[in-house]
């Protein structure tokens, strides 16, 4: 039986977009007859070296390795980072595995991710001996509410359409065939794009953080640092 | 004018240490003032998500508590020019670089504005550092050498510096070598501070 793993890579845990794919990538695993288990959070695991081992012996009992994790800086977080640095150590043991990143971005367009934490992540990848089986950029996964913890069947037609990528993405590994590199808009990019939605969208999103952050007692704008 | 470094070195490693002690030696020739950080000598994680940063204590982060990255963010942005020391990672910078990194959120409002046509996070200060990136590796990659600088474009787009630029150096490099490169850098970086 095929094996896979799914390493969970944001650092917020359970409430967030990650955890929300994983979850609904270990449900199709199963239906599909790929053997899993429980997502591995990489944030309780990169803290102790025996923990850290723990992660290393999963990776390499499986076949597939995929890693769902938020765009941080316009790459990796540091704890997924780490996870490479410590993979790398032993890159021997990963040849041929196969590999496949799925990233998720609060920016509505999909190439905050693709141009350059897809190629890091791609380099991580060949530079092991992984089997890159292609990708899954995701951009606006703000609109899923994961970081409420809302699951993918609770995310509306957002949710929707990342389930059936994930279906895709799972159909290639039954297949045994190559995902390919594939970005999607979560948020369509053409409405986004229309002038006036998008200056109401930006407008309702700053008006959100500016009221939240008076209600918890502090001013949006406020330079603590200045000198 | 000031100038942080930030020295991403892995713990028990010393892959950074000539670059850093020639480029401190030069940044001060040039008149530089410089304080250093070897971030792996300090506890600083790396950021959670939680947003205490920009909706519950804008500016400062609290969803941490008890590490140093505070103080070392409060400097980035008190300096006129910021060193990004790594070992180059897949392209990219190392974990321990990269946890300091994350926890300067908070540097940046939350929210949105279009640049270029693209969505980033808006300005909290008026003035940023500039930014250096210097990374080491023991064999040259050009694959590598070209996501390492197109890394810290797209970063700098969202951390908005008056300027920024990246080398990749050679654990082999001379002294002489590493020097010259490092001189034409800050060379580079003190025009466009005095035309900025």
């Amino acid at each position: 039986m095929t094996k896979a793993v799914l390493l969970m890579g944001s650092p917020r845990g359970r409430k967030s977009t990650s955890n929300a794919v994983c979850i609904y990538l270990q449900e199709i695993f199963e239906k599909n007859g790929l053997e899993s288990q429980d997502p591995i959070f990489i944030r309780n695991h990169v803290a102790s070296e025996e923990k850290m081992n723990d992660m290393l012996v999963a990776i390499d009992q499986a076949d597939i390795i995929v890693l769902v994790a938020p765009l941080y800086d316009d790459t990796s977080p540091a704890i997924v980072t780490k996870t490479m640095e410590v993979m790398a150590k032993n890159s021997s043991k990963y040849a041929n595995k196969r590999f496949l990143p799925i990233i998720n971005s609060g920016f509505p367009e999909p190439f905050h991710i693709t141009e350059i934490a897809i190629p890091i992540y791609h380099k991580f990848a060949t530079s092991l001996g992984l089997h890159w089986t292609g990708s899954l950029a995701l951009g606006g996964g703000e609109a899923m509410r994961g970081r409420i913890g809302k699951l993918l069947n609770e995310g509306g037609g957002f949710g929707k359409k990342v389930m059936k990528a994930l279906d895709r993405v799972v159909e290639s590994f039954v297949t045994n065939s190559d995902f390919g590199d594939e970005a999607l808009e979560i948020f369509s990019l053409k409405i986004y794009y229309n002038r006036v939605m998008r200056k109401f969208m930006i407008w309702i999103n700053n008006r959100s953080w500016k009221k939240t952050a008076k209600k918890n007692g502090g001013q949006v704008d406020a330079r603590p640092y200045s000198t | 004018m000031g100038v942080l470094i930030l020295n991403g070195d892995h713990k028990g490693h010393n892959k950074l240490t000539a670059i850093q002690e020639i480029l401190e030696d030069e940044l001060k020739e040039a008149g530089w003032d410089t304080e250093t950080f070897i971030l792996n000598e300090y506890n600083i994680k790396g950021c959670t998500g939680c947003f205490k940063c920009w909706d519950t204590t804008p500016g400062i982060c609290t969803g941490i508590k008890g590490d140093d990255a505070n103080k070392i963010v409060e400097k980035v942005i008190q300096n006129e020019l910021l060193v990004f020391l790594t070992p180059l990672t897949f392209g990219g910078y190392s974990s321990e670089l990269k946890a300091i990194i994350e926890r300067m959120l908070g540097l940046l409002q939350p929210g949105q504005l279009i640049v270029d046509g693209e969505s980033h996070h808006l300005k909290r200060y008026e003035r940023y550092p500039s930014v250096l990136a210097f990374a080491v590796t023991d064999n040259l990659d050009k694959e590598e050498e070209v996501l390492f600088k197109k890394l810290l474009e797209r970063h700098s787009r969202n951390f908005y510096p008056p300027m920024h630029k990246t080398e990749v150096f050679q654990t082999k490099e001379n002294e002489e070598t590493i020097r010259d490169r490092v001189n034409k850098c800050i060379q580079k970086i003190n025009v466009g501070n005095k035309s900025g």
